[in-house]
């Protein structure tokens, strides 16, 4: 798994590439959140290079947006692959981190 | 297709990367669906890491998983000799303070299971825990 | 629940009117002269507080809420401040919705309305009671290292002390529930509520985890559950707020499952929300039965600011809500296969039940059947919900 992040004014972008599985979700977990700040508006979680996350790694998703939710701050997906959409639907986590089909779609999401 | 693996691993979750590595040697040479590999390795995840972490005190026993490939399904088996353990009903529910390797698979890893897999069955036999799933190949 | 049992307990009366003391001790004669209630008697919020800070030994309020000098809503709050372990009753006018919320809000057990049913009280009270001793017992248990299956005692008298004895019957239908407790795993609970207008509130509930922890959740998810349902008519804003109320301070990662239904016996209309539970079926007179459409929401405190959607249907005379708990559906056999979804929408295929009751007792009996004395490993709820008629 391997996390690169970018700055856009004052939303966070995560590029998830890889796998996010039991053995490396604790990693995944303190890389995402060190790298999000109090000043945060918005966290896009690109996942087009996303090849498998399982449940340990949608609880790390959820931990996060708790505690974006208490800095009030908004956690977006984008890019989904067919069998990540998939799980997010049976998972209900498409109800908590809004899924969009482009990155752009994502961001302008964040604007309005 | 008419492959199958059968791996024995031993109680520690790095052994799941042993455990995926032989599932995408499988996936390559029977030319799975992207969307299988992901169903398969996903439904072996959650259940052997709950066995690993749930069937043993201590280190140093070992989990059996094999799979048999059919024409609609396939077919996985995972046997320990822990104690009386069954993961579909005896997991503990998700505790997010405990450390990522204390964390069972809990409620959602059993619904994702539940959902990716048509027949899923727990027996305790001489002394052993064995669980039997089935994943359709299609849909 | 027996009154063979030996505890005696003190019950402090709020109430600003002078012919309720004779007539609580003339009505509760039989349990004073048994031992097992003593009362003592305040006329307002102000003398209640007295009484309880000179009185360590109360053990439960009932309470009037328009009173002078103090309400019975400000004392709810100064009890909760003053000893979390007192469990309240709060006594109000029949359609005063707003005040039993908040009161429900503020920490109140249960509520009973006016004019009083003595019957009914002492119902009450002794569900209050026994709600109160085993959230005792599960508090000290959580501090101390106790036993797993004593943990699972104390959780399992937890949930039993919220269940309904009671199940409101009316002109035209009547309602039934019941649970088969698992022996050690199991967070099923279910709540039958009268609304305003004469509106059923129906709600059946699966929580997650086991032990005390979750009885404690169990119990704070029935209570909000309850004091919502009261306020608002629309299912899908019921559990969009105890959603909120749950997930605020739920740092244990714990959820809970809800089907929340509100039926208007004048016309047979049912509204309903889902947050992540098993879809109820209703049953036709002549035995073929729906499964109602399904409606968005995840479970509830996973996190706040979800919503849910309120579905609508309307039951036809001699219809059967049945609403369950995955103890149902996935009670496995001796060759560990599941009762399913088909084997339940069969039970009634050879002709509608009589009653509620019969309803509920059918599906238990058809799951019995099924798994022929194999070990039950979740808890068994099932609630009904009969339009009687035609």
């Amino acid at each position: 798994m391997e996390l690169k992040t970018t700055r856009e004014g004052t939303n966070l972008i995560v590029d998830m590439e890889g796998r996010v599985d039991g053995t490396n979700a604790m990693d995944f977990q303190s890389a995402l959140e060190g790298a999000i700040q109090q000043s945060d508006q918005g966290v896009i979680m690109d996942m087009g290079q996303l090849q498998y996350i399982s449940s340990a790694g949608l609880r790390v998703i959820l931990l996060v947006a708790k505690s974006l939710q208490k800095q009030n701050a908004k956690l977006l997906g984008c890019a989904l692959s067919e069998s990540v959409r998939e799980i997010f639907a049976i998972s209900g986590f498409d109800k908590i981190v809004p899924v969009h089909d482009s990155r752009a779609d994502a961001l302008k999401a964040l604007e309005d | 297709m008419s492959n199958g693996l059968a791996l024995t691993l031993e109680n520690r979750p790095e052994e799941l990367e042993r455990l995926t590595a032989a599932v995408e040697t499988l996936a390559e040479q029977d030319n799975w669906p992207a969307a299988l590999t992901f169903k398969v390795n996903l439904v072996l995840e959650e259940l052997v890491l709950n066995v690993i972490n749930y069937a043993y005190e201590e280190s140093g026993h070992h989990v059996d998983v094999s799979l048999v490939c059919n024409e609609e399904d396939l077919v996985i088996e995972i046997t320990d000799q822990g104690i009386p353990f069954d993961p579909l009903h005896d997991a503990p529910a998700p505790d997010m303070e405990s450390p990522m390797e204390e964390r069972s698979i809990g409620g959602l890893g059993v619904y994702l299971v539940r959902s990716m897999t048509s027949d899923m069955q727990y027996r305790r036999e001489e002394g052993k825990n064995c669980l039997t799933v089935a994943v359709p190949t299609e849909g | 629940m027996s009154e063979s049992e030996s505890e005696s307990y003190k019950i402090l009366v709020v109430d600003d009117e002078p012919d309720v003391e004779p007539l609580m001790l003339q009505r509760m004669r039989r349990h004073i002269r048994s031992g097992r209630y003593s009362f003592v008697f305040a006329q307002n919020g102000i003398e209640a507080l007295e009484v309880l800070n000179n009185d360590a030994e109360i053990d439960m309020v009932v309470s009037d809420i328009n009173m002078p000098r103090m309400d019975g809503l400000t004392l709810l709050s100064q009890i909760s401040e003053l000893n979390p372990d007192l469990r309240a009753v709060i006594v109000s006018a029949y359609g005063d919705m707003k005040n039993i919320r908040t009161a429900m809000n503020r920490g109140a057990f249960d509520f009973v309305t006016k004019p009083l049913d003595f019957d009914d009280l002492q119902v009450t009270i002794e569900r209050t009671l026994e709600n109160m001793k085993a959230w005792k017992e599960a508090l000290s248990s959580r501090d101390k290292l106790v036993s797993l299956q004593r943990e699972l005692d104390v959780a399992s008298q937890m949930q039993q002390s919220i269940l309904p004895t009671q199940f409101p019957r009316g002109d035209g239908f009547e309602t039934f529930g019941s649970m088969e407790p698992a022996r050690n795993v199991g967070g099923d609970f279910f709540d039958v509520v009268l609304l305003d207008d004469g509106q059923i509130g129906l709600a059946i509930a699966d929580v997650s985890g086991k032990g005390v922890p979750a009885a404690l959740f169990m119990m704070s998810s029935r209570t909000l559950l309850k004091g919502s349902a009261i306020g608002l008519t629309e299912p899908g804003k019921v559990l969009r707020e105890v959603n909120n109320l749950l997930a605020e301070d739920n740092e244990s990662a714990m959820f809970v499952t809800v089907l929340y239904a509100v039926y208007d016996p004048a016309t047979g209309h049912l509204s309903y929300a889902n947050g992540g539970h098993n879809l109820p079926v209703i049953f036709h007179g002549d035995g073929s039965c729906i499964v109602l459409p399904y409606t968005e929401g995840l479970a509830l405190a996973v996190l706040a600011g979800m919503e849910f959607d309120t579905g609508e249907v309307t039951l036809a005379p001699g219809d059967t809500l049945v609403l369950y708990t995955d103890g149902v559906t996935e009670a496995m056999d001796a060759e560990n296969v599941e009762f399913g979804m088909e084997r339940l929408q069969a039970v009634f295929a050879s002709g509608a039940p009589e009653s509620a009751e019969a309803a509920n007792e059918a599906v238990f009996a058809a799951v019995r059947e099924f798994v022929a004395g194999a070990p039950q490993s979740d808890d068994i709820t099932c609630l009904t919900l009969r339009r009687i008629g035609a």
